[in-house]
């Protein structure tokens, strides 16, 4: 149960770009066209989910046990650097189709600020996400980053979806591009605190 | 004609307005976004990106030179990290709260794509003088930048303006505050009409600028 509520928390009523602002560069840069998004989020997914559970396993078991926590900053972004080359060379090597849908994405995930924000406040900042005094375990964490990315991954698609409607009206010429793509995520982010009363 | 050598002054300038991160070029938009709440933290925002930003745009340029192609980007982003890093227990140490109500976008400054850029397009090529003036310019244009949004921001949203602390300007009286601003979706909502005023005013100017 307190499970399904993390999920639910982190897919709609936290939402990771409408609410906590993480990623908007690639939200906003690659939600042009239907099937770049979609890709983006398969990347996204994969990326954050597995990264979160690399720099939560290294935060329990090396950083906090040396008391080095003031060095997770440095630790984690090397990690996720590092992990997404691999991954990068991992469907290079062994899936020629996966890699052409996700491999100008990839590159782009490094400095995707979701990656290193989730990896962040799921171990410095976990009492924040989990309450206060909670035992965070790997499950709880594992759950939380599937549902950020699930919850990216459809407000991408939403919003790409949208902005290709968008494209058969005219615009005036100083509201074209950045300007009404910052409304309509404002409209969605309004449509979105809906989702506060459920939980 | 060959090319003049940009002067020190024309690079400072060239990121404080005419290459504005904020409204220009649209780089590290989460903490445009996420910190511009108050005036204050979009102060602290800014103060923490000017002492990275210098300070990598100088060591990137001094070791540039050193830095083998193939790993230029892993070593830039090492340096930037470690800055980061003493950013946060400067801040943690001398101002507590500000660095909790920056929270996690303090350590996400390792990732605005800003100081990154900036690393890549113009200290690895430039003096070590040339890149701390870039650095200045351009964090001082990104922190004009935030500071405008959070001022609308508060202002119509809280009714007030937080400059440092209990340094606070009450304005306008709670009856007439638009509560939406102050709350996540307010952000987008008062970024876009920003930008799409800017946009109008450079795009009269180049109209004028082709008539003469």
């Amino acid at each position: 149960m307190e499970l399904i509520a993390i999920a639910f928390g982190a897919i709609f009523v936290n939402n990771v770009v409408l609410q906590q602002f993480y990623g908007l560069c690639p939200f906003l840069g690659v939600s042009t066209k239907k099937s770049s998004a979609l890709s983006m989020g398969m990347a996204v997914t994969f990326v954050i989910t597995l990264s979160t559970i690399i720099a939560f396993l290294l935060y329990d078991l090396v950083l906090v046990p040396n008391n080095i926590t003031y060095l997770s900053t440095i630790v984690f972004i090397l990690v996720i650097a590092s992990f997404v080359q691999l991954v990068e060379m991992f469907i290079k090597k062994f899936s020629a189709p996966l890699y052409s849908a996700l491999g100008v994405y990839l590159p782009l995930i490094t400095t995707n600020c979701a990656v290193l924000g989730v990896a962040i406040d799921t171990t410095v900042n976990g009492s924040k996400i989990f309450g206060v005094g909670t035992d965070v375990t790997l499950i709880m964490v594992t759950v939380y980053a599937l549902g950020i990315s699930i919850g990216y991954s459809l407000v991408i698609f939403l919003f790409s979806a949208i902005r290709e409607e968008m494209d058969a009206y005219p615009i005036k010429r100083n509201w074209q591009g950045i300007p009404i793509a910052l409304i309509t995520a404002f409209i969605m982010a309004m449509v979105f605190y809906g989702f506060g009363g459920i939980v | 004609m060959p090319r003049r050598e940009k002067s020190i002054r024309e690079i400072f300038s060239n990121g404080l307005l005419k290459q504005n991160p904020t409204f220009v070029q649209f780089l590290g938009m989460c903490p445009t976004l996420a910190v511009t709440k108050s005036v204050e933290s979009a102060l602290g925002m800014g103060a923490g990106v000017i002492f990275v930003l210098v300070l990598s745009n100088i060591a990137v340029s001094l070791v540039r030179n050193y830095v083998p192609k193939e790993v230029r980007i892993p070593i830039y982003i090492v340096i930037i990290a470690s800055l980061v890093t003493v950013l946060e227990m400067i801040m943690k140490a001398f101002v507590p709260d500000l660095a909790a109500s920056l929270g996690t976008f303090l350590s996400l400054i390792v990732v605005n794509c800003l100081i990154l850029g900036r690393a890549e397009a113009f200290a690895s090529k430039n003096g070590p003088l040339k890149s701390a003036a870039d650095g200045l310019g351009m964090a001082l244009g990104f922190t004009g930048g935030i500071v405008l949004i959070a001022f609308f921001r508060e202002l119509l949203g809280a009714g007030s303006i937080t400059i440092w602390g209990s340094l606070k300007l009450d304005l306008i009286p709670e009856l007439y505050q638009v509560n939406i601003l102050v709350q996540s979706a307010g952000a987008f909502l008062v970024f876009g009409i920003l930008v799409s005023q800017i946009n109008k005013y450079r795009m009269n100017k180049a109209d004028r600028n082709e008539e003469v």
